[in-house]
């Protein structure tokens, strides 16, 4: 699903954000990026969903090599991908439904259709009731709920989520949780970014550990020390 | 590109034009005075030329006949070079009687003129025809036997052709000129929409949309204010016709016959329009452009 080759990542003359990245996520796995603040978690992310380019290395996505890529190929790229944000992501000025059915009406599907994807998706997330609110007057692990009801709506192969737990307090981690676990039993490849050892030490997957943008760790043993 | 794709495109660029009046007002505007600018100059530019082209119709092609020739023979040689046009034998007495009727009450410092004195001429009076097709005609009945010279107002005529032919190109320079200005005004302006929009065009790609998606609605933003700009220029210019055209009819006989559909022909009007729209939609693109760039 995602292959990572000797990749570096550099931002102008500053120490480089990630440096000699090799690794492998399968399809269908459940993978934990962790590390401290600043170890180039979120860049990794970035540079899978084709935010930004690699300074050096190269990098596979569903076999697809994106350091290659051409800038008009990416959103096709991106429509195999859900992304969650720690800070949501959300469209203030519309609706919970309106957000969540962005992703269907950027593919150009049909009124009819895009109703009813959102519906089963809040329904999903325990939203349903919310779909005519607009993100800011719901609670934080609400917004969340529905940034994973549009991360999910389309159906990726693959969801990507940096720090989708870091606003929220534990009963709505719980949540969270459980809703990205739920995607990838249904078959949803799922990499979370996050630096909670607490969550690390509650789900039983597998830890790739960043350090100063090398990793570090990669399997049980990050696990059995984060507990 | 399916119904239910363009609505959406459509409906959010209403959207967009709700929620930033000001930016909508201001683009508007902006289309809005350089429309009326290049309809105004455009307008003037065709009126004079209908002026003009009357001018060159009311004036007939004179050959003035040298002393002794045949009048009779003339006529017939004009009739051959100007086929279908009407041609009339003027012999020095009705000259002279026709110019005693222009001077009206001053007709008796003609007193004691001999007709003699004025040139026997044959007259053609060219319809429907352009200043350069009456030249080509005057200069082929100059060559009728016994013509001494011709006259069809020139002296005149073609200095005012001379002043409008260039009037066009100086127009010209400044209508595009102006519609550079106007992209780059608009353009800035509207960048201010899709600065603050950016948020949302960032989260749009985020989830997979092409530039053509997200850049859709904007483009039918601006075309939107293009339109609207463009349509309320020409109902200006048309108000500003009716009342400019009933003073220029006071002051001026030869524009008696000059319609406002004479200085504001459909085929300006429209392309007033459609230039507004597509100034609308290249400012857009403008603006998109840059910002697309960097995202």
């Amino acid at each position: 699903m995602i292959q990572l080759f000797h990749v570096y990542k550099q931002y102008g003359a500053e120490a480089p954000a990630l440096s000699d990245v090799s690794l492998e996520v399968r399809k269908g796995e459940f993978v934990f990026l962790t590390g401290p603040s600043g170890a180039g978690k979120s860049t990794l992310l970035k540079l899978v969903f084709c935010a930004e380019p690699a300074s050096r290395g190269q990098i596979l996505v569903f076999g697809r090599n994106v350091s290659r890529i051409r800038a008009s190929s990416i959103p096709f790229l991106r429509r195999n991908i859900g992304v969650v944000f720690q800070d949501f992501k959300l469209l203030h000025d519309r609706t919970v439904f309106e957000n969540v059915a962005l992703p269907l009406e950027v593919r150009g599907q049909a009124p009819r259709e895009v109703r009813r994807k959102v519906a089963l998706s809040l329904r999903g997330v325990g939203l349903e009731h919310r779909a005519g609110k607009f993100p800011l007057s719901l609670s934080g692990g609400e917004q969340q709920r529905a940034a994973v009801a549009r991360a999910l709506v389309a159906d990726p192969a693959l969801l990507l989520a940096d720090e989708p737990t870091g606003n929220l307090d534990l009963d709505r981690t719980v949540e969270v949780m459980a809703l990205l676990e739920g995607a990838n039993a249904r078959g949803t490849t799922v990499v979370v970014a996050t630096h909670d050892r607490g969550l690390l030490a509650r789900h039983k997957k597998r830890i790739i550990a960043l350090e100063g943008g090398r990793v570090a760790s990669d399997g049980d043993s990050v696990r059995r020390a984060a507990s | 590109m399916p119904i239910h794709r363009a609505a959406l495109v459509v409906r959010r660029a209403v959207d967009a034009l709700r929620r930033g009046p000001f930016v909508t007002a201001v683009a508007v505007g902006t289309i809005f005075v350089a429309v009326l600018l290049t309809g105004l100059f455009a307008s003037l530019l065709t009126g004079a030329e209908r002026v003009l082209s009357a001018w060159v119709r009311e004036v007939p092609i004179s050959v003035y006949l040298a002393p002794g020739a045949d009048l009779a023979a003339a006529r017939a040689a004009a009739e051959r070079l100007a086929p279908g046009l009407s041609v009339e034998a003027v012999a020095p007495a009705e000259a002279l009687r026709r110019l005693r009727a222009s001077l009206g009450d001053q007709a008796a410092i003609l007193d004691g003129v001999e007709a003699e004195v004025l040139p026997a001429s044959v007259e053609a009076r060219a319809t429907n025809l352009s200043l350069a097709e009456t030249r080509a005609l005057a200069a082929r009945l100059g060559r009728i036997p016994g013509a001494a010279e011709v006259d069809y107002g020139a002296a005149w005529l073609e200095p005012l052709e001379t002043f409008l032919r260039r009037g066009r190109s100086v127009g010209l320079g400044l209508v595009g000129l102006l519609s550079v200005a106007t992209a780059v005004l608009v353009s800035n302006t509207l960048r201010l929409t899709v600065y603050a929009r950016r948020d949302e065009i960032e989260i749009m790609k985020l989830v997979g949309a092409t530039d053509a998606f997200v850049g859709g609605p904007f483009l039918v933003e601006g075309l939107l204010q293009g339109l609207l700009g463009s349509a309320l220029a020409v109902a200006a210019l048309l108000g500003t016709a009716g009342v400019f055209l009933s003073r220029l009819r006071e002051a001026l006989p030869l524009a008696a016959r000059l319609s406002r559909a004479d200085l504001l022909p459909l085929s300006l009007l429209a392309g007033l329009v459609a230039g507004g729209a597509v100034l609308g939609v290249a400012s857009s693109a403008l603006s998109l452009g840059r910002f697309l760039r960097r995202a």
